[in-house]
């Protein structure tokens, strides 16, 4: 009979993986909303992490680290809005989300 | 099969779920498709917190994730739309260099979780979390949450601000008068 088990390491590495998918992401995309998404799926992992670590290391009642996971959630929400605004003024204005392209900034 | 195993199985496929669908968010070409596929990554990750007993933090990522974040992005997809069939990927260098920075972060992040010893508190029964959450919330972490609706309020008003049209015509307007100015002293 086969006996696996979930443990910490498993979700550490499943949430490594997933933060360098997202670092690949933002590194190689062009498009600026596409780095949005990579962006939270690095996010993600973090919170994986915090979750992992309040199931496993934490003594029963305590639930500091879904606390602290609810937390980063609502920023990553705050964020994304702000930083699509952004994405949609620069639009607006330069009329392409190229992030080539965008180079208003450079001497 | 014992539920240790039922709970293994089902962290696989939710960790197999993840990691395709992540892929594909960052290798499809068309970000409409590297949307939907952020979905299907942001329900595994869901899926995964439910599997750790975090059921609160399940449904919140659900609701805020899936039911906000990703229908702004949707959106910001939308109304940037002559962009998205734009050639998506930089050229093969820069491909080269994100493949290999991406391998060293996960080559020191999996080397410095896998020789680790963690300490377990054990077997945890798996409890609803909203109770201790609103407990934890409204005592330890008042001041915290206080910031944070603080905060949204600030995004909120951020976001509104930065793409209201009247204030981006007044800016045009002035950007205008400027250039005009330029022309002027060029012509000078």
């Amino acid at each position: 009979m086969m006996n696996w088990y979930m443990t910490l390491s498993d979700c550490l590495i499943l949430s490594g993986i997933l933060f360098s998918i997202g670092v690949f992401g933002v590194l190689t995309r062009k498009n600026a909303i596409a780095v949005l998404m990579s962006i939270e799926l690095m996010l993600n992992s973090a919170n994986i992490n915090l979750v992992a670590f309040s199931k496993f290391v934490e003594p029963a009642p305590a639930v500091n680290g879904q606390v602290f996971a609810l937390f980063s959630i609502v920023i990553a929400a705050a964020e994304v809005a702000v930083a699509l605004s952004i994405v949609i003024s620069i639009y607006k204005v330069t009329r392409t989300i190229d992030l080539d392209k965008e180079d208003t900034l450079k001497g | 099969m014992d539920s240790n195993t039922v709970q293994a199985l089902f962290f696989y496929f939710f960790a197999a779920m993840i990691i395709g669908s992540a892929l594909l968010v960052v290798l499809l070409r068309n970000i409409v498709r590297s949307a939907f596929a952020l979905f299907f990554t942001l329900f595994g990750v869901a899926g995964i917190y439910i599997l750790l007993g975090a059921d609160f933090v399940g449904v919140t990522q659900v609701l805020i994730y899936i039911g906000g974040v990703l229908i702004l992005i949707v959106f910001g997809v939308m109304l940037t739309h002559n962009s998205y069939s734009v050639d998506m990927f930089n050229k093969l260098g820069t491909v080269v260099m994100g493949t290999v920075s991406a391998i060293i972060t996960f080559t020191i992040i999996y080397y410095s979780v896998k020789p680790v010893a963690w300490l377990y508190v054990g077997y945890k029964a798996d409890a609803p979390t909203t109770q201790p959450i609103g407990m934890q919330l409204l005592t330890n972490y008042l001041l915290p949450f206080e910031l944070a609706s603080i905060l949204l309020v600030l995004a909120m008003v951020g976001a509104a601000y930065l793409i209201r049209s009247e204030v981006r015509e007044r800016h045009e307007k002035r950007m205008e008068k400027k250039t005009g100015a330029g022309n002027d002293r060029e012509e000078a």
